[in-house]
């Protein structure tokens, strides 16, 4: 329990190999056969798909829900965007930064990780108190994180612009930027989880006592996947500030942590690729769902529109999920797995 | 710090109790469920906007006030019943995660259903005027939606305690909430002890409810966020899995609340909701199983 496992780490690997070959195939037929908007789109999943295997790290390894990982995204987000929007806009847009926000400007990838670290130490600060609690209290708790961070967002206006949103965010990424920073997440996902803390943790998650037990630190171990998750979180948030360029502080609230956590469901909390499959499935539904938002048109008569249909699709198809097949689409099994011809069953599976 | 003087201290303590009681009705409902069920129930918050939609149905159709709050009650009522039926039933005994994330879903179901059914924009609706009013009390102003917001909460919790202590069903529920298996053994039914939970948490949730939009007189589609946030944080602070330490949570976030309000510069006005949950943080570090909870066990 102590090491890295290699199975895991062999797993991880190949995982890590499909879903690249996968997320690549996807924009390469895009790029070649679709329309610009689809290969928006394709961009847009890409970037999701970051953020949420950012929470799965966290959710799925621990078991315990999070409400608060879109803050750790914001913070990402306008960390890197204020980063990277050139100075003498920042000096017009947001005349009152303080100290080394007005005047740095470290390059796109260096601000992504000044970001991510900085979601990471804010994590910490909060986790010590959260990962103390059981896990009931926890998720509950975590709560306060994502209304803290929306607070500040809406509301410390020297830094964020307050409701109005940040923008003049230059567009540094494309569709490849996309899938690198997204597959550079999806790595550091996979070896969590065969590192010695990813493994603790999920040992924690199916049986606290036998944890316990074994001398795990329940409480550093949870700390240690949270602080872990948020940085990725973090560093998918900047990512995504790079190709959305324009956002305000109702991007991190409810309405997107359910989303992402819908995906999780939808795919199965347990993997990785869970996550990845989940964010498919949903970014399918709600591009349905705008296209139902728009006005349906049956026999020439146009009905009514539909306002949050695609939410209410989303909703649904979780609600029917969980009650039907639990540990979602991929069972909790990694990529690597759908082709083993004997299957491990992963030790972890969120039943 | 601000200078205050002695009535107008009297009066922000009456505001403190007065949110505090909200707070704890709010809470208390959430922890009724979670007492038996050990369900997370996010939806709780949708009961609030059900009951606010009740209420609006009613006035804008010229009934009033007092028919809408009878309405939204009822309604918050048999929507909780219903949710218990159609989305937490088949998931008994699925693990914590998944049935908090089922009732996630249902709570986005129920706002969107609102969406589509009413209005996706905020609907307002004439509160009574009275409600505004300020009465004398030995020299102290006092409105009269505090007095009757506290006055409320002390009935309606001794109503409850009543019932939990006094009654058949009332033992029954304890007895669930403490040994679910060994009350079922009893002979006393699930179905009815968690139906029996879920009706009287959307009770609670409608009189809560009614108050709160007695204080906003709007209803919006997503209006139930802010209500069951507080209920969650209440219940955390109090200790999670018991009655008095919700109340008390609520009573505690309340009045931290006011505090902040009162004694923070003008300039971080904006800013009170993230300190207090900065505050109640804080006191988690120390007390991680909440201020009356009991020491987290690890469950087997």
């Amino acid at each position: 329990m102590s090491g890295w496992s290699r199975l895991d780490l062999l797993r991880g690997a190949v995982t890590w190999v499909i879903l690249g070959v996968l997320l690549g195939a996807l924009l390469v037929v895009l790029s070649v056969a679709g329309t610009t908007s689809m290969v928006r789109t394709a961009t847009n999943f890409l970037l999701l798909v970051g953020l949420v295997v950012g929470v799965q790290v966290f959710v799925g390894n621990s078991g315990i829900v999070s409400f608060g990982h879109v803050a750790f995204a914001g913070i990402g987000a306008y960390l890197t965007a204020i980063l990277t929007i050139p100075v003498d806009i920042r000096e017009t847009a947001l005349p009152d930064l303080p100290g080394l926000l007005a005047t740095a400007s470290p390059g796109p990838v260096v601000a992504i990780l000044i970001a991510a670290v900085a979601a990471a130490v804010v994590a910490l600060i909060l986790g010590g108190a959260l990962t103390r609690m059981d896990e009931a209290a926890m998720a509950m708790a975590t709560l306060a994180v994502l209304v803290m961070g929306h607070t500040v967002f809406a509301n410390w206006e020297t830094v964020t612009r307050g409701t109005i949103g940040l923008y003049g965010v230059p567009r540094s990424i494309g569709q490849i930027g996309a899938l690198a920073g997204v597959l550079c997440v999806i790595a550091s996902a996979l070896a969590f989880a065969a590192s010695p803390t990813g493994r603790k943790l999920r040992a924690v998650r199916d049986d606290p006592t036998a944890g316990a037990t074994l001398g795990i630190n329940t409480a550093r171990v949870r700390l240690g996947g949270w602080v872990v998750s948020a940085f990725l979180t973090g560093l998918a948030g900047g990512l995504w500030s790079q190709y959305n360029l324009a956002f305000g502080p109702d991007q991190f609230y409810y309405v997107d942590m359910f989303t992402l956590l819908s995906m999780l469901v939808i795919g199965g909390l347990g993997s990785v690729a869970g996550a990845v499959v989940g964010a498919a499935v949903v970014t399918l539904v709600s591009e349905l769902g705008r296209e139902l938002e728009a006005g349906l048109r049956l026999g020439g008569i146009a009905l009514r529109e539909l306002p949050g249909a695609g939410q209410l699709a989303i909703a649904v198809v979780t609600l029917a999920l969980l009650i039907l097949r639990p540990t979602g689409l991929t069972r909790g099994r990694e990529a690597a797995d759908w082709f083993a011809r004997r299957r491990i069953e992963r030790s972890g599976q969120v039943r | 710090m601000v200078s205050m003087a002695p009535a107008e201290l009297l009066q922000q303590l009456v505001n403190a109790l007065s949110l505090g009681s909200l707070y704890a009705m709010l809470a208390l409902g959430l922890a009724i469920v979670f007492g038996v069920m050990k369900l997370l129930n996010f939806a709780y918050g949708e009961l609030i906007t059900v009951c606010a939609y009740g209420v609006y149905v009613m006035v804008s159709s010229g009934q009033s006030f007092l028919v809408g709050a009878v309405v939204g009650v009822i309604a918050a009522t048999a929507v909780s019943v219903l949710t218990e039926r159609v989305a937490f039933r088949p998931l008994r005994g699925a693990p914590f995660i998944t049935v908090l994330f089922s009732s996630f879903a249902v709570a986005v179901i129920i706002q969107n259903l609102i969406r589509q059914l009413v209005s996706p924009r905020p609907r307002g609706f004439a509160t009574p005027g009275f409600l505004d009013d300020l009465v004398s009390i030995g020299g102290l102003n006092v409105g009269v939606l505090p007095l009757i917001t506290i006055a409320t909460a002390v009935t309606l919790m001794a109503g409850i305690v009543a019932l939990l202590q006094r009654t058949k069903v009332g033992l029954a529920m304890r007895a669930a909430a403490q040994d679910f298996e060994n009350a079922r053994l009893m002979g006393i039914s699930a179905n009815r002890v968690i139906l029996l939970a879920f009706a009287l948490s959307g009770f609670v949730a409608g009189i809560a409810g009614v108050l709160w939009v007695a204080r906003t007189g709007a209803a919006t589609p997503a209006m139930g966020f802010v209500p069951v946030l507080k209920a969650f944080v209440a219940t955390v602070i109090g200790g999670l899995g018991n009655l008095r330490g919700a109340v008390l949570g609520g009573m505690v976030l309340g009045v931290v609340e006011v505090t902040l309000v009162v004694f923070l510069p003008n300039g971080a006005a904006p800013f009170v909701d993230a300190f207090a949950l900065l505050a109640v943080v804080a006191v988690l570090y120390f007390r991680p199983q909440g201020l009356i909870g009991v020491a987290a066990e690890v469950r087997t």
